[in-house]
């Protein structure tokens, strides 16, 4: 160290000594545990709220399968699926293919996550794979000219 | 090194949820991270006090995270920091309005006299002398020369490389040295 570096180090612990402050509690720490104390209900709570929304759900899907809602649900889809198979005999797997990559293709400059892109892909690509095995299964039986 | 007492009682507060473990914590500390966060926000007594009851907050929702490799000191000062970073940033978006509780404030300021008080002329000094330093420079400086922490120390605390701690030390020191000379400081 050089003699100006010295020097400077000698100033500058003398202007801190000469500076030096004690900071007396004065309630701080009391004001911490107050908030603290908060803290720690709402952690409480928010466990409480997510145990009780997982009781809810598993006793939701208990009422579905005892109701047999989920058979109900799977029917309708595949009706819907039926449907859009005889709606869509004039389209050929391919131009359907080429609309779900288009889709998927120009979907992500409107939604804000990419988690949310890849969800909504992997619904369309299911969604097209079983139309097209539909058409396909329809032109297997005769059902398309 | 790591105070026992310190260990003995972040054990309490990680397996226990020992508030009182924590009280006794928060206490040790207080005067280390409330001067530190008072001396970069350049005296502002309130301000500094609101960001190290946030900074005690976060310590007691991550405490279990803290792995012993520095000191709690050392650890709390490196989420005081971090806070006071935030804020910096937070100010930084927020433009301030004169409308409302603002205007009242700034009217009620204006309106009392100012009470002399006790050591304030030379915290205004300190601060003053500061506040001609980046915010680099004076977080070095300050966790240096008021808060006694080693180069190794203040590098962890500031998330950056010794070597950039040591090159911030030197030339905020060094202007703090010239800015005190100039302004009629013996050295």
């Amino acid at each position: 160290m050089d003699k100006t570096n010295l020097r400077d180090e000698r100033l500058l612990a003398d202007f801190f000594a000469a500076h030096q402050q004690a900071i007396p509690d004065n309630g701080f720490t009391e004001r911490v545990m107050k908030e603290v104390s908060a803290c720690g209900r709402i952690v409480h709570m928010r466990r409480l709220s997510l145990r009780l929304n997982i009781l809810g759900a598993v006793g939701v899907i208990a009422l579905f399968l005892y109701l047999g809602v989920f058979t109900e649900t799977l029917e309708s889809i595949n009706g819907v699926f039926n449907h859009v198979t005889t709606f869509s005999t004039n389209f050929d797997p391919d131009s359907l293919l080429v609309m779900a990559m288009l889709f998927v293709h120009r979907l992500p400059d409107y939604l804000p996550s990419p988690t949310q892109f890849l969800a909504l892909a992997l619904t369309t690509i299911i969604l097209m794979t079983l139309v097209i095995r539909r058409v396909v299964d329809g032109a297997d039986h005769g059902y398309i000219p | 090194m790591q105070r026992l007492s310190d260990i003995a009682l972040i054990a309490q507060v990680v397996t226990l949820g020992s508030e009182r473990a924590f009280e006794q914590l928060v206490r040790a500390h207080q005067e280390a991270v409330r001067r530190f966060l008072r001396r970069l926000t350049a005296g502002d007594e309130m301000r500094a006090d609101d960001l190290s009851q946030e900074t005690f907050i976060r310590a007691w929702q991550h405490l279990s995270d803290f792995r012993q490799l520095s000191g709690f000191e050392t650890w709390l000062l490196r989420i005081a920091y971090r806070v006071f970073l935030d804020d910096e940033r937070s100010l930084a978006r927020t433009p301030l309005s004169l409308e409302g509780e603002n205007l009242a404030l700034l009217e009620n300021r204006a309106a009392a006299p100012q009470q002399p008080r006790e050591g304030v002329g030379l915290r205004h000094d300190l601060d003053l002398a500061l506040s001609t330093l980046s915010e680099a420079e004076r977080a070095c400086v300050v966790l240096q020369c008021v808060e006694g922490q080693s180069i190794r120390e203040i590098a962890i605390i500031m998330a950056m490389p010794e070597n950039t701690v040591k090159s911030h030390l030197l030339r905020g020191k060094k202007n703090l040295a010239n800015y005190l000379r100039n302004n009629g400081y013996n050295g």
